[in-house]
């Protein structure tokens, strides 16, 4: 008895669609089923009154409320289950993802293909300047903006990242051949460390690192420089050698003879850490260079 | 006939005493380090007869489940003004309070609250207003003065006078689960269904305007989307196309609602206009493409997608047409939601085999692990972005818990009785009186 009356009330909606023309389902809107009476009493804002076998809705005063069916109801149920594609178009949209796909792979493999050989080209470059031997020491003066802002692990961001046991031994002795001057394996250390801890914790301090080692090998490479300066800005912005970072790209502009932008990345480097050393450094080149 | 009656009124006598409305708990376990100390003192109440609420605690608990508020508890105030006059900050530096709010509430059948907030060591005033509410809504008008408060010490927009839907499952021994879609008040406070079903209820989602709702119901014995008007509670039933109808997503505009149907094959991506009633596909692959979620600026469409072999997010272009996936770290990722500044978008990651909720930030490509429990799901924004409410398991029971998008923040909302699941945090309420 009780699965009956559920399933009147449950199935009124619906079964009752099987017959009713678009038309005249428009016209009912709105009083079309009645699933149950509407009752607005005290007693129902309080608790809603309990509910039969099937589905109720209520407003916020505990009403029970009535349920309508939009149009797609009886599309649904009227029209034969529309042609889920015939094989003849599913082959056809099988043949053009295969199209899409091909053309992917061959913008991969080219991109690839370019990856590689800038990296042969980065490693040759490298290799020959070790052969070379770049035995002239930077002088105090090019060594010196790295000293007086050595990096400075965040304890606190290193927190949240789960720090791999072996990044910190590799950065240590990254930072060791700096400190001893090997600059040439420093930069191969560095780059091999990024490459081993992408997203490592250390990763920030290995960017900046290569910013300025670019910058005291023989010959400097200042593009390598800047782009490792732009980097740690981009991937770390909020990072705590981000303001010396600042500072150093627009040294490295204005090495490249880009002074313009030099001038107004130092003064919005005065503009956005006025309390930092860092401010001062930019003040001082401003003052010095302009 | 006489018997169909009978087997009603019983049908009543049976539930009326079984039927208890899911009321959520809070339960805070985790603030911020150096949270901001406030007091908030009792307000004065100047109407007639007992006050019908006490805001002041209303507020002091919306703050404190923030994360960034730790209230001072009222056996330690030495004194409870509610004027100018009566305050002497020397009184509430010794509690160490570095704002205090005061406020009195009046009126009858329209109740008038009016407040101010002062900085206890500048010994200023930070802001002052007044809210408005019908009696019965007292509990709206203490969210709103706490949404003020909030807005003027964190400067982002409070999100207390909002609202939750849920759905709540209560087992019912030897008989078919029962299913509740119920309304809350972000606080938990106030549950009230929406629609009583011995079906599952599914997907329930907002209508931008929060005017409407829309979910998946099974009570037409497969799933059929419904909106329904949250006022009236009057609803229409949009499909019920063979196979799948679910995760329906309005657009930011309201015109139009994304859903998921597999009546021409596999699941697929539809776009329906709401006042015409056409269906418009927006994927057509071979693959599994469900969980539709607009961007706010209605220009995109985030959805999950299993074509690269597990499940991703993939993101629809309605200018160019084109779809491009959108996260590549982990093997699972799925069930997307956008914050309101179309940067923070949470979604369901797999890391190590467990699911979590975690927030991807579309500029950087950082996804952030936000919660560490094992079964997350479902995650849900507040409008104003500060918190993710989300489903998981507590000692096999289905509750639903909340994290700050900083993951600084967390508190827990279990259901007094039966279990809770896939919650929807509303948009910003219209004002109502």
């Amino acid at each position: 008895m009780l699965g009956a009356l559920s399933a009147l009330l449950v199935c009124a909606s619906v079964s009752a669609q099987d017959f009713i023309d678009l038309e005249s389902e428009r016209s009912r809107t709105g009083n079309s089923v009645v699933v149950a009476e509407p009752r607005a009493d005290e007693d129902a804002a309080v608790n809603p009154a309990p509910i039969p076998q099937g589905s109720v809705s209520y407003g916020l005063n505990g009403q029970v409320a009535t349920t309508t069916s939009s149009v797609l109801i009886q599309d649904s149920q009227s029209a034969v289950a529309s042609d889920p594609g015939s094989v003849f178009i599913q082959v056809q949209r099988l043949a053009e993802e295969v199209r899409r796909l091909n053309g992917l792979v061959e913008e991969q493999a080219y991109q690839i293909k370019t990856l590689q050989r800038q990296s042969l080209e980065r490693y040759m470059d490298i290799d020959r300047r070790l052969a070379g031997g770049s035995s002239v020491a930077p002088t105090k003066e090019q060594i010196k903006p790295e000293e007086s802002a050595l990096p400075v692990v965040n304890t606190q961001e290193a927190e949240y990242k789960a720090v791999d046991a072996k990044e910190e031994p590799a950065y240590l002795a990254a930072r060791q051949l700096v400190y001893d001057r090997k600059f040439d394996d420093a930069v191969l250390a560095f780059n091999d460390f990024l490459l081993e801890y992408p997203n490592g914790a250390y990763a920030p301090n290995a960017h900046y690192w290569l910013g300025e080692l670019y910058l005291v090998l023989n010959p400097p490479n200042l593009e390598l420089s800047r782009q490792s300066f732009q980097l740690l800005l981009d991937l770390y912005p909020k990072h705590s050698k981000a303001p010396d970072a600042n500072f150093k790209l627009a040294t490295v502009y204005f090495a490249k003879g880009n002074i313009e932008r030099a001038k107004t990345m130092l003064e919005s480097v005065i503009a956005t850490y006025p309390r930092q050393p860092v401010a001062e450094l930019a003040k001082k080149f401003l003052a010095d260079k302009y | 006939m006489k018997s169909f009656l009978w087997s009603v009124l019983i049908l009543i006598v049976t539930f009326s005493s079984g039927v208890a409305r899911a009321e959520l708990v809070i339960e805070i376990t985790q603030g911020i380090d150096n949270p901001t100390v406030i007091a908030v003192s009792p307000f004065a109440w100047e109407g007639s007869g007992v006050a019908p609420e006490d805001v002041a605690y209303i507020i002091q608990n919306d703050l404190y489940r923030s994360g960034q508020f730790a209230p001072v508890a009222r056996e330690n105030m030495l004194g409870t003004p509610s004027r100018d006059e009566d305050i002497f900050f020397r009184d509430w530096r010794m509690v160490n309070a570095q704002y205090l709010l005061i406020g009195r509430l009046t009126g009858d059948q329209t109740l008038i609250a009016d407040f101010a907030l002062y900085d206890v060591t500048k010994q200023t005033l930070v802001i002052q207003g007044r809210e408005e509410s019908v009696v019965g809504e007292v509990r709206t008008l203490s969210h709103r003065i706490a949404d003020r408060v909030y807005t003027a010490l964190t400067g982002i927009p409070g999100a207390f006078a909002t609202k939750l839907l849920y759905v709540a499952v209560t087992p019912i021994p030897g008989e078919k689960d029962y299913y509740e879609l119920t309304l809350a008040d972000a606080d938990g406070a106030r549950p009230r269904v929406l629609l009583a079903s011995r079906e599952p209820i599914l997907a329930p989602t907002w209508s931008p305007d929060a005017k409407e709702i829309a979910y998946v119901s099974f009570e037409t014995s497969r799933p059929a989307i419904f909106r329904q008007n949250l006022q009236t509670g009057a609803r229409e039933q949009l499909t019920a196309f063979r196979g799948l109808n679910g995760s329906p997503s309005w657009s930011p505009d309201g015109q139009r609602m994304a859903m998921v149907l597999s009546k021409d094959g596999n699941p697929d991506i539809y776009v329906l206009d709401m006042q015409t009633y056409v269906l418009e596909r927006i994927t057509r692959n071979y693959a599994i493409d469900t969980e539709p979620t607009w961007m706010p600026d209605g220009k995109s469409l985030l959805f999950t997608s299993d074509r690269p072999g597990r499940p991703q997010i993939y993101r629809y272009d309605f200018v160019t047409g084109l779809t491009d996936r959108v996260t590549y770290e982990g093997s699972y990722n799925a069930r997307a939601r956008v914050a309101q500044d179309g940067r923070n978008v949470v979604l369901v990651h797999q890391q190590d085999g467990d699911y979590k909720i975690a927030v991807l930030d579309l500029e950087t490509r950082r996804l952030t692990a936000l919660t560490s429990t094992d079964l997350d799901e479902s995650p849900s924004i507040a409008p104003n972005g500060s918190m993710v409410l989300y489903a998981t398991k507590q000692a096999g029971r289905g509750i639903l818990a909340a994290v700050s998008v900083d993951g600084g923040a967390r508190f827990n909302l279990p259901a007094r009785d039966g279990e809770v699941r896939e919650p929807a945090w509303s948009p910003y309420l219209p004002k109502t009186p």
